[in-house]
Order: structure tokens, then C-alpha cells, then sequence
């Protein structure tokens, strides 16, 4: 599963607090590491005490291999590679390619800062652009980071088949990344955890329903439904007290009840898929399966809760308490 | 007719039994013709007993409603009735009453069987059957899923005289010989649709052959489909039909929407919470989970709120219920376990959180405002995936469901000078409102009528908010 992150850009942060941005080169499971490249380490930002505070670096690191027990959090990020990258290919940068050689972190811990490494210059430049990824729209762009991670490579065709025990939590973040993701959302402020929950926020602005029912005709629905119901409708119609000729045929579908033709009423009701005509209106109402069922509830309630709900106290099915009395029924 | 000996009979030119009575405080609230427009006939013209009478006024009724007009002397003369009316107009009396009134109290036998869908629905029909047979010394029992049978297996060794339940307990009870439906002369269906559906039909059929042959069969509901079509022509006998619905919909129930993605819904929620003035709300979401989701989002939120649903233990959901329709809390969460017959004067608004897939749900969600012909707004959060499902309920209710306007005028939900939480949009926030003042407790503006008619509805005003006395119900114990 991790693996379709690979090539993505990756927001990392260590147990030091320090955040670093990369493209995700692969994962070696049995290494419990994790290797970024074209790597930048934005520091502590907020999340140490002033005190505490270590700075951005400016130049990117090409390759890091990360302890992953050293990771506390990682964060797919769609905006940030796009303004260093610029930075990058800035020509008036000229130094910003000088490596860091590789292997003086090879595959040891969180290299960086808090090793005593920060870069003498880092004080002046330390007036940090990038301090927060912008949120940016396209920033990602697949084809760019393909060319930015030719050592991850081959490492992308490594087994991440079965995640270790040390991984599980990466693996985790990465599971919960996708989901984020899904919701969409090219909204700021994704960087960890904490925020993504927030990701559904509720604005302190007022809803402007003026402006999202601009955005929905309802008058547009009519005409394709119609036609829906005319093929739905069919079958009660047959059934109905009265009989149709043909030519009122159509007035009556529109009309579910009408007092002075029955007493009776065809609407849609949350029964009519399987008791309209015993035998007949088989094709209608909900046919797809409870599982289907169940995850695309799951996925519409990461939609609008942020999570998706436990699959029930009762497990799935809903068995258990209370309901021999009311034959599973008395809802 | 009974055909019992009536130990006295109400009659217009001795009225000193009246003086006794103590009615709750009259709610003023206007009301509109779906519970105004009757013949003008009154309860004492239709041959009750007292005893029978002083429940009906001292549980606040004052005349019959339409439907209440038109079935009760109907039923009394136990002829099979079919009758269909709108949400929250008094079918439960207009069943209740003559079921009551065939009662001899006399005979310690099952002479009246009242079923409903849900267990909720069933505690409350329970109570008003308490309530107006106060005097009459009638013996109510309640039975639904979710309790202990062996309590129910103990009460029925007493006298019981009406049984009020959900079929399936009922069955249960029945099939073991605990409950004797043999001379059980009664058998009434209320949401006999919803009972008459699939998941429970199967059942109506085995409790229909407990009883005896002769029997009055009476089904009353806001929605006939035609699947009961089929009970009335294998099982009733040549009923009479009531249909006081010109129309589906009630008239003082205004319907919005609001076009939302789904992520967007809670935030919308929110915005709704500050602008609108809810005396109380139910919010309906369509899974069990969503439920639960969402009330603990609108708790993160600061307000306060409720939730129920099926798969909840009896005794929460009874407590929720209890608590709520007292005024404990605001808003409710809930799933469709809630969406039929629940009788809550005080909820204004309904939310649709999630848009219903059918239109019978629709029609039942938004029939828990404007309960009694009163005023109410139902809003749905409506999202693009919903489109099709929004235009065919339109269609099918023949009804409009509007864009949700800038200002919604409170005129068109709040009752005037009945509402002492007055908050003018925009000056106080609904976190300020909802977090520190408590609902009107419904138990206040309810009055727990129980669907009777008013006398003169828009002549005087509203009384002191303060008058607690009101709500006379028992506490609903599932027993």
C-alpha cells in the first residue's frame, strides 16, 4: 500500500520535532527505514518552545535514509515541492547542488540540525519562505517528481509487500494519507495529523448558502428523471385501482397520489423494492450488497466527519441486543 | 355502541362534572386548517362515557380534530375503518378514544390490541391511553422488543384490558398463551403501512389469527401504499374509508434545502444552529453511524444534543426519548427509528443531515414539526448526488422544496409571543443561545394535548411561560 506513495512528495517529522520535505524514495521493511530524497529540513517550526527552535536549511539534501521508529509523523504533501524546486533551479542558486554526501547519515537515525550540522550560513537565511508549505493548488506533478528521484528507483520495485512490526505506524500514516487524500481537498494545512482531522474544521464564517445553491439548477434535474420514472413507475401503474388508458398513462405517473382517483398512494417508499407486485418489481430498490454498501458508507462519512465511524457496538450486521422481541424490526 | 352497560352517559344538561376537571394550560399557538377545518362537533355528542370524557379534557383536548370527527363515531359502531391523515393531525386519539370506549372494564380479557411500528411510538401511544382512560379505571399494558419478556409474562397475569406493542413482542407473548387475544374484539394498526411492510407483514398475519373471527379492524396512517390494499381485501370487511388528505403535505411545515458538498455539511449545520431560532430540533441521518458521527461533531461544536437509534440499549433510547420531549435538551439526533409518529410538540425544526431516499420517509421526517396544525421549518442538506431523489419527492408529494433564502422569516416557524428565547440573527450567536439557556421544555409549550383541538386558536395570547403543570404523561417505563 505504501508504495503508491512512493515518488510523492513527503512530509516527515522526526521524534526531534524537526519536519523535513522529500520525495519518498522507498521503503526497506526489513531495515525498518525510510528513504527520502532531495530532501529539505524545515526545522522545528512550531512545534518546539522559542528555546527549542531549530531552523530551516536552506539546501536540500539529495538522499536521507530515515530510522523509521525515529519518525513520528509523515504526511503526503501535495504544495511543497513546487517552491523549492523553483529555488532549486533558480541559476542565481548556483550552490544549492552541492551534495551532502550520502552516507554521512547512511541509514543512522534523523540526520540533520539537531546533529550539530546546521550549514554556518542557515543565520541569514533563515527568514524561512518556506516555513509554511503555500497551499498550492498543482503543485504536484508526478511527472516532475519522476525526475527528481531517480535513486528511489529501484527501490520502488523492493518488497514493501508485508510491513514489519516497526513500520506499522508509517504504514498507518501512509493508510490514513490515502483516505486524506480522497477527501480532496487541496485545502491548507494537512501537515500532520492533528490538522488533517481539522481538515473538516468548521469555518468560523457563516455557510454562505446564497452561493453553493447558485451553484446547483434544480430546475436541471427535472427532464433526465423523468424519464427515470417513467420506467419505474410502470409497474405501479399496473397495479393501480383504476386502470389507464394510454393516453392519461403518462398525467398518472406524475401524480403519486391523487384522493380523488384512490385512496391508495405510489410513492417511493423505503419498502417498495421488494413488496410492489408480488413477483414483479424485482429489479428496483437496493440491490447492492451490504458490504459495498458498508465501505462507501465508511468513505462518505470520512467525507463529512473526517472519520469513518466504528463498523458498529454491535459489530457488523447489527445483531446483538434488543432485538428478538421486535423480530429485528422494531427500529 | 357499547353494547356493555354504561355506568353514565354524558349528557349536555348536567355539566358539574366539568368543574372537577383540570385541564393543562391551553396552547395558543396558531394552527392551521389541517386541524382547524372540522364539522364543529363535540366531544360530548358522541355518546361517550364520563368517565371517558374527563381523561379526554383533563389531557387538554377541547374539541375533536378533523380526523378524530370523522373516525370515532365511525369506529364506535365497529365497523372496519381505513383512515388516512396527516402527520401529527390526532389519529392516535381518534383510535385511542373509541377503543376506550368498548372497553368493559369489568371483564379481565384483552379487549384491545394497539400496534404500532417502534417501541418509542409505542410508549407514547401508551401513555395517551393512560391519560384518557384515567378515570375509566381501564388497565394498560405496554409491550416491546428490548425488554424482559418474563416482566411482561408477570404483568399479564394480571387484568389487562389494553395492549399497546410492537407485533413482534406481541406475537411472542401471544404464541406462548401469556397473552389471551381470544376475546380481544379491538385490533387497531397505527402506521398500518409501515406495519404492513415486508419486514413486519408476515407477523400482522400470524397476531390476526389469535383473535376471534368477529373483530373490528382499524388502520390509520398518514401514507396508504398499495401493498395495503392487499390486507384490506384479504382481512377487513367492507371498511370505511376516511381520507382527509387533499394533499400530503402539511401546511405549517415550510420546506427548504441547501445545496452542500458532503464535507461541507457540518459547517452548514453549524451556520443553521446560529441563524434559525429552534425551540427544539430532530436531525435525521440516514445509518446508525452517522448518527452517532454527527451528534459528537455538533458536541465538539458546543452545543448540546441527544441521539438515538436502533442500535442503541432499550433503556437509552427510552431515557433519550423521555428526556428530550421533556426539554432536556435541544436537538436530537436520530435515525429513521424516529421518523414515524413521534409526537413532540415542541420541535419547530427538523433537519435533514442526510436526504432521504423515498418519499414516504421524507413525508414522515418532516411531519415531526408543525405537530397539531402549529408552525415548522424542515431544512435539507441537499448534495449533488441527492439531485435525482430531491426532484422526485417534489414530484411525488406535490410539493416545493425551496433554496433556503438569506433570512428565513421566524414568522413562518416560530409561534408568536410563545417563545420567551428570542434571539434576532445576527446579534447573539446560537452558541450563546444554545449553550446557556435550555429549551423551552416542551413540557411547557407542549402541554401534552395530545392532539385535541383548540376552541379559538388565534384569540388570545400565549399564557406565562412558567406554568410547569402541563405535561401529565407517565414517565414512559418500558414495562
Amino acid at each position: 500500500m505504501a508504495q503508491t506513495f512512493i515518488g510523492k512528495p513527503i512530509s516527515l517529522i522526526s521524534h526531534s520535532d524537526v519536519r523535513y520535505r522529500g520525495i519518498l524514495a522507498g521503503i526497506d521493511p526489513h531495515a525498518s527505514t525510510i528513504q527520502l530524497s532531495n530532501v529539505y529540513s524545515m526545522g522545528t517550526e512550531t512545534r518546539r518552545p522559542p528555546e527549542q527552535y531549530i531552523p530551516p536549511i536552506q539546501e536540500p539534501y539529495q538522499y536521507i535514509i530515515f530510522r523509521a521508529s525515529e519518525v513520528k509523523d509523515l504526511s503526503v504533501d501535495d504544495a511543497v515541492q513546487a517552491p523549492p524546486r523553483r529555488t532549486h533551479e533558480d541559476p542565481a542558486i548556483l550552490a544549492a547542488s552541492a551534495p551532502v554526501q550520502p552516507q554521512q547519515f547512511g541509514g543512522y537515525g534523523v540526520p540533520g540540525p539537531q546533529n550539530g550540522q546546521i550549514p554556518p550560513q542557515q543565520q541569514q537565511q533563515f527568514p524561512p519562505r518556506q516555513q509554511q508549505p503555500v497551499p498550492q493548488q498543482q503543485g504536484q506533478q508526478p511527472a516532475n517528481n519522476a525526475n527528481q528521484q531517480g535513486g528511489g528507483n529501484n527501490r520502488r520495485n523492493g518488497s514493501v509487500n508485508s510491513a514489519r512490526q516497526s513500520l506499522e505506524t508509517v504504514e498507518r500514516a501512509l493508510g490514513d494519507l490515502r483516505i486524506d487524500q480522497q477527501q480532496g481537498g487541496g485545502r491548507g494545512g494537512r501537515r500532520n495529523r492533528d490538522i488533517k482531522a481539522g481538515d473538516l474544521r468548521v469555518p468560523t464564517t457563516d455557510f454562505d448558502f446564497q452561493s453553493a445553491n447558485a451553484r446547483f439548477d434544480k430546475s436541471s434535474v427535472g427532464p433526465t428523471k423523468q424519464n427515470k420514472e417513467k420506467e419505474k413507475n410502470g409497474d405501479d401503474s399496473t397495479q393501480g385501482e383504476g386502470f389507464e388508458d394510454g393516453g392519461s398513462k403518462e398525467k398518472e405517473e406524475e401524480v403519486a397520489y391523487d384522493p380523488k382517483k384512490s385512496f391508495f398512494d405510489s410513492l417511493s417508499s423505503s419498502a417498495s423494492g421488494s413488496t410492489q407486485g408480488g413477483g414483479q418489481g424485482g429489479g428496483r430498490g437496493r440491490g447492492r450488497g451490504g458490504r459495498s454498501r458498508r465501505e462507501e458508507e465508511r468513505e462518505k462519512n470520512v467525507a463529512t466527519f473526517g472519520e469513518p465511524g466504528g463498523i458498529g457496538l454491535m459489530g457488523p450486521g447489527g445483531g446483538g441486543r434488543g432485538r428478538r422481541g421486535g423480530v429485528g424490526t422494531s427500529r | 355502541m357499547a353494547q356493555q352497560s354504561r355506568p353514565s352517559s354524558s349528557t349536555p344538561h348536567n355539566d358539574n362534572w366539568k368543574a372537577g376537571l383540570r385541564p393543562p394550560p391551553k396552547d395558543e399557538r396558531p394552527q392551521t386548517e389541517d386541524v382547524t377545518n372540522t364539522k364543529g362537533m363535540e366531544f360530548e355528542e358522541m355518546f361517550l362515557r364520563r368517565e371517558l370524557l374527563m381523561g379526554i379534557f383533563e389531557a387538554g383536548f377541547e374539541k375533536p380534530s378533523p380526523i378524530q370527527e370523522e373516525a370515532i363515531p365511525i369506529a364506535l359502531t365497529k365497523r372496519d375503518v381505513l383512515a388516512r391523515a396527516k402527520n401529527g393531525t390526532g389519529k392516535t386519539a381518534a383510535f385511542v378514544i373509541p377503543s376506550l370506549q368498548q372497553i368493559d372494564v369489568k371483564k379481565p380479557k384483552i379487549q384491545a390490541l394497539l400496534l404500532v411500528p417502534t417501541r418509542e411510538l409505542a410508549l407514547q401511544t401508551s401513555q395517551v391511553c393512560k391519560a384518557l382512560g384515567k378515570h375509566l379505571g381501564t388497565q394498560v399494558m405496554v409491550t416491546t422488543g428490548g425488554t424482559t419478556l418474563k416482566d411482561d409474562i408477570m404483568r399479564l397475569g394480571e387484568n389487562i384490558h389494553v395492549l399497546v406493542g410492537t407485533p413482534g413482542r406481541i406475537l411472542d407473548l401471544a404464541g406462548k398463551g401469556v397473552a389471551d387475544l381470544s376475546e380481544c374484539p379491538v385490533f387497531v394498526m397505527d402506521e398500518a403501512d409501515k406495519l404492513l411492510s415486508p419486514e413486519f407483514a408476515p407477523v400482522m398475519e400470524q397476531l390476526l389469527s389469535f383473535l376471534p373471527k368477529e373483530r373490528q379492524v382499524m388502520l390509520f396512517s398518514a401514507t396508504f401504499p398499495l401493498i395495503v390494499k392487499d390486507f384490506k381485501d384479504k382481512h377487513m370487511k367492507s371498511p370505511h374509508e376516511i381520507n382527509l388528505m387533499d394533499e400530503l403535505t402539511l401546511r405549517g411545515v415550510t420546506q427548504y434545502y441547501a445545496f452542500v458538498e458532503e464535507r461541507q455539511k457540518v459547517h452548514c449545520l453549524n451556520t443553521l444552529f446560529s441563524k434559525l431560532q429552534i425551540n427544539q430540533s430532530i436531525i435525521f441521518c440516514n445509518s446508525t453511524n452517522r448518527v452517532e458521527l454527527l451528534a459528537k461533531k455538533i458536541t465538539e461544536l458546543g452545543y448540546s444534543c441527544f441521539y438515538s437509534h436502533a442500535k442503541m440499549l432499550q433503556s437509552h433510547r427510552n431515557r433519550v426519548f423521555h428526556d428530550f420531549r421533556n426539554g432536556v435538551c435541544r436537538n436530537l439526533v436520530c435515525s429513521d427509528l424516529l421518523t414515524r409518529g413521534i409526537d413532540i410538540q415542541a420541535v419547530n425544526v427538523v433537519i435533514n443531515f442526510d436526504f432521504p431516499k423515498n418519499s414516504e420517509t421524507y413525508l414522515h421526517r418532516i411531519g415531526r414539526s408543525g405537530r397539531f396544525g402549529h408552525l415548522g421549518l424542515a431544512i435539507n442538506l441537499v448534495t449533488y448526488e441527492d439531485r435525482f431523489n430531491l426532484y422526485r419527492i417534489e414530484q411525488e408529494l406535490g410539493t416545493e422544496i425551496a433554496p433556503i433564502p438569506q433570512h428565513i422569516d421566524r414568522a413562518l416557524y416560530v409561534a408568536p409571543g410563545g417563545n420567551t428565547d428570542v434571539v434576532t440573527p445576527g446579534t447573539a450567536t446560537s452558541e450563546e443561545r444554545q449553550r446557556q439557556q435550555a429549551p423551552i421544555p416542551a413540557s411547557q409549550l407542549q402541554q401534552q394535548r395530545a392532539n385535541g383541538a383548540p376552541v379559538n386558536p388565534q384569540t388570545t395570547r400565549a399564557p406565562p411561560q412558567n406554568q410547569n403543570s402541563a405535561y401529565r404523561g407517565a414517565v414512559p417505563v418500558a414495562r
